[in-house]
């Protein structure tokens, strides 16, 4: 049997568009083809990306987790989306 | 002339003490929607509850630790002053549950994007826009970081004050719009606001895209929570606690009140988050250890 390596976890860049601009839409987009706990990588430019961004998931049912550069956070998918 | 008053029936007496009564503040008529739909979905499951407004959170606390309420929706400043009667009067109050959006929140010192101010040193002699006096993440928690960064104020900057509804504890966010307008329309050099809020004013239009920066930003802080109070009848409040955080986002009797009252999920009360809070009402001066007001231009 060979052990297979998980796949990685994908990610989005937003290059210069902040959550000001739209970007969340292109965010939640990416969230929908992720599991409930699934993880999303976001990179981006955007001047207060990182701030946004987690005051944008808290708001939204998500958690938004430290990530190494150049990943600005994890976004960890929550479940309110799914309970429609 | 007015019949005198009667005693209460020994079947209203029975009512009066297993029914729940919870505080909350009215600070927008949202509150009497959110409550009264609670209300309904409670009565469902057996749990008679009821529900008291005020007009400030000061009458609210003490209202709890008098005993007219058993639980309180409190502003993490309320649950501080809740906390500090109580221990006063050897007693102690309990942090039932909170919502998903209290927890870990930051507040941002936010600049225009232009302008020539790069580090904290860099608001020495300039105009500082807070929000209400009472405000937590508007005005106490911020100034707090600006003093643990050498910048005491008053002297080393000037603090432009939006008071608005005194005694909401800057929950309507009244304050905190004001002070982002102050900043976009030149009027200040730097805005304090909760983090989400940033996002929001630029969304709204009340800060043109853009056109501000963040330059600093706080640790992180909780905000509301539901408080028990000392003499609360521990077995009707447990069920209340228990009720609470049984509600589900996917239930659409109660996600519309969910949404009401911006939550996705109620969570365990915690209480590890309200220690910025402390050092800044201490260093304020707003509240004494045991709960007096003492910041002298506090009106509500």
């Amino acid at each position: 049997m060979t052990a297979t390596a998980p796949s990685p976890a994908p990610t989005i860049d937003i290059e210069d568009l902040g959550l000001d601009r739209g970007a969340h839409l292109l965010i939640k987009r990416a969230l929908r083809e992720l599991p409930v706990g699934g993880r999303l990588g976001v990179r981006g430019r955007a001047p207060d990306l990182a701030v946004h961004l987690a005051a944008w998931c808290r708001a939204q049912g998500h958690r938004a987790e430290p990530a190494p550069p150049p990943l600005v956070a994890w976004v960890i998918r929550g479940s309110a989306e799914t309970g429609r | 002339m007015a019949a005198p008053p009667t005693a209460l029936t020994e079947r209203e007496t029975m009512r009066h003490a297993t029914t729940l009564r919870l505080g909350a503040v009215a600070y927008d008529p949202k509150v009497v929607t959110i409550w009264d739909g609670f209300k309904a979905w409670f009565a469902r499951r057996d749990l008679d509850f009821d529900y008291v407004l005020y007009s400030n959170y000061e009458r609210q606390v003490e209202a709890l630790l008098d005993g007219a309420i058993h639980v309180a929706w409190n502003s993490p400043l309320a649950r501080v002053r809740a906390a500090r009667l109580a221990g006063a009067r050897g007693a102690a109050v309990r942090a039932l549950a909170m919502r998903d959006t209290d927890r870990d929140l930051t507040s941002v010192i936010v600049v225009r994007a232009d302008a020539p101010i790069r580090t904290l040193a860099d608001l020495k002699g300039r105009r500082v826009a807070v929000g209400a006096i009472d405000s937590p993440q508007a005005t106490l928690i911020p100034l707090d970081h600006l003093r643990a960064h050498g910048l005491q104020p008053g002297l080393d900057f000037e603090v432009q004050r939006h008071d608005l509804l005194g005694g909401k504890h800057g929950d309507h966010i009244g304050g905190e719009r004001d002070a982002a307008r102050a900043l976009a329309g030149g009027r200040a050099d730097a805005a304090c606001m909760i983090d989400g809020n940033h996002l929001l004013f630029v969304n709204e239009g009340t800060l043109p895209p853009g056109m501000t920066r963040g330059l600093a930003r706080t640790g992180r802080y909780d905000h509301c929570n539901l408080t028990g109070g000392p003499a609360a009848p521990a077995d009707l409040v447990e069920r209340f606690r228990r009720l609470v955080l049984s509600m589900s986002y996917d239930d659409p009797e109660v996600r519309p009140l969910l949404d009401l009252e911006g939550l996705k999920a109620w969570k365990e009360g915690r209480v590890e988050g309200y220690r910025a809070l402390e050092a800044a009402v201490d260093a304020a001066r707003f509240y004494d250890r045991d709960g007096t007001i003492t910041c002298a231009d506090y009106r509500y």
